[in-house]
């Protein structure tokens, strides 16, 4: 669907983007991840035309960047504003008079605004409304065309868990009705829970892409910790010497095993090793990994090999 | 067509949602009232003096200095100096704020002609703002027509007056509006063409040179009476002209701006 290509950019002898190279599915969420100031919205603005690049190519469904009305792209910028003395439905009707809607514009007006939720509030005035709401009301305009690849920047910044939640929710519909989602953002857990792969961006580079699935398996570490009686400081010996036991640590009855590589081979590897041994497990606790442990890793480790270079 | 439909309907929603069109009403229609009032005040008080041997009141009125034309003449001075100004400062969004403020972000990325952004707002403020000055131009008129029974302006002297007025008024926003969606710095624009207008029709003034120029209109709004029809001509075509390039121009420039 997308393809970015050595996408460079430079801000007067700054450099944002340093030869960015990605691929997005059709029909996937990608998790678009990065600090302030990684290149998320530069990228975003250069894939949508509103900034020029330096070098590099993009295209979208094989189409090249350039002319907005030849590509299929809706956007919802970081801090979206909107004519506010409008209400929800005039600001749709305007929409689709951006878009050049050609359908009946009164039917998709109301089938938008029912999918974004705001039905209730069709004839209040944007002013009024909560940033959860003005949020959904942007998500609108990115769909409103039917457009298959919607680009959003930050969508859940500085929402209330409830707005969050609420946004959270339509991308998953959206994902649902098939559309291509970039979500750019620094919470986290919000691309866990929806993002089918995800791109790691840091100094103009993306560090790290894949399925959440693989990145976890790849580079988290994954805790598993046990009480159980008669463990001895042998069988201690043993679980270390497991292959795919990477640390092993605790005292007397305890025991946290930090599993290395494919960690459900992994923990399943574990429980037959404890039942085969006769061990009575009294308690069982998982540290799952997290996409922030990644993150951080990747950011560290770049940090790093920079100080070191 | 339909993205113009579009732009004029948001901008005639944005000027009279925003209680802007209110204020500029008031303000227009205000003066057209409160001059000719003021003026008739000022004979008034001048009447009670009339005791003073060194002032003669048939003399200086006379002189058309305190009579429907002074009213008329003292709108079309506040006209273009305090309304004009109010104008501007209500017409400061339109003319860049909202792309400072980034509100046509959306509607662009997703196709919004640029060009068809910027012609709506010239097919609404200048109409609007001629209107407007019309409007308070024959308040005046109808105010000092009851005040001034005496000294009565022919309806048919006032037609090229108000139509210098409305053209100075057009040409004026358009320049606000051109140089301002242009480079998306209105406040600028704003102080640039309001000490401009104060300070170039004072100095062609002193200058004699006041003739064949845009600012030119200024006086041919209130002159009643004769008319330098090539001045008039030359001066209101130039207007006409700088509204037009003013609209292209900006079209042009803000096609290739960057928003971001």
């Amino acid at each position: 669907m997308l393809e970015i290509c050595n996408l460079r950019k430079s801000y007067g002898g700054k450099t944002v983007l340093d030869g960015l190279s990605m691929t997005v599915q059709t029909g996937e969420i990608y998790g678009f991840l990065g600090e302030n100031g990684a290149g998320k919205t530069t990228t975003m603005n250069i894939v949508t035309g509103l900034l020029a690049k330096d070098s590099g190519s993009i295209t979208v469904d094989g189409k090249p960047e350039g002319d907005m009305e030849t590509l299929s792209i809706g956007y919802l910028p970081e801090s979206p504003e909107f004519f506010e003395y409008m209400t929800c439905r005039e600001y749709f009707r305007y929409i689709a008079a951006a878009c050049q809607y050609t359908g009946n514009i009164e039917k998709r007006t109301e089938e938008v605004i029912g999918l974004i939720g705001l039905t209730p509030s069709i004839d209040r005035k944007i002013k009024g409304f909560s940033r959860g709401m003005k949020q959904r009301v942007g998500i609108g305009c990115a769909l409103y065309s039917g457009k298959d690849l919607i680009l959003l920047d930050e969508p859940t910044s500085a929402l209330d868990p409830q707005g969050r939640a609420d946004v959270m929710e339509i991308i998953q519909r959206l994902k649902e009705m098939g559309k291509t989602v970039i979500l750019s953002t620094h919470i986290l857990s919000d691309v866990e829970r929806v993002a089918d792969r995800v791109g790691i961006l840091h100094q103009g580079k993306l560090q790290l892409e894949g399925s959440i699935q693989e990145l976890l398996r790849a580079n988290a570490s994954h805790v598993i910790g046990f009480e159980a009686d008669g463990l001895t400081p042998a069988l201690r010996e043993e679980i270390a010497a497991l292959p795919f036991a990477e640390k092993v640590e605790g005292k007397d009855s305890s025991c946290y095993v930090t599993i290395a590589g494919d960690w459900e081979a992994g923990s399943r590897g574990l429980f037959r090793f404890l039942a085969d041994s006769g061990l009575t497990v009294h308690r069982y606790e998982e540290s799952r990994p997290t996409l922030e442990q990644i993150y951080l890793k990747v950011v560290k480790t770049h940090a790093a090999t920079q100080s070191w270079g | 067509m339909l993205q113009l439909k579009a732009g004029v309907k948001k901008e005639l929603l944005e000027i009279s949602r925003t209680y802007r069109l209110i204020a500029l009403i008031l303000v227009f229609i205000g003066f057209g009232v409160l001059d000719p009032v003021i003026i008739r005040g000022v004979v008034f008080l001048l009447d009670l003096m009339n005791e003073v041997p060194e002032l003669n009141m048939s003399q200086v009125q006379g002189l058309g200095l305190l009579g429907q034309s002074a009213g008329m003449s003292a709108f079309v001075g506040d006209c273009i100096n305090t309304c004009l100004l109010v104008a501007f400062l209500l017409l400061m969004r339109t003319a860049g704020g909202e792309q400072k403020k980034r509100n046509c972000i959306i509607p662009i990325t997703l196709g919004f002609d640029r060009e068809c952004y910027i012609y709506a707002k010239f097919l609404v403020y200048p109409p609007l703002m001629m209107v407007l000055s019309a409007a308070g131009f024959y308040t005046a008129y109808g105010v000092s027509v009851i005040l001034f029974p005496d000294d009565r302006i022919p309806f048919v002297n006032t037609l090229l007056p108000v139509l210098a007025l409305m053209l100075f008024i057009a040409f004026q926003v358009s320049m606000l509006l051109g140089f301002g969606c242009a480079t998306g710095k209105a406040g600028i624009w704003v102080a640039v063409l309001y000490g401009t207008t104060t300070l170039l029709n004072m100095a062609l003034g002193m200058l004699g040179k006041n003739q064949y120029n845009p600012y030119a209109l200024i006086t041919h709004a209130t002159r009643f009476e004769e008319v330098n029809a090539a001045d008039y001509g030359v001066s209101a075509g130039i207007a006409v002209a700088v509204c037009f390039v003013m609209a292209v121009g900006a079209a042009t420039l803000f096609k290739r701006k960057k928003l971001v």
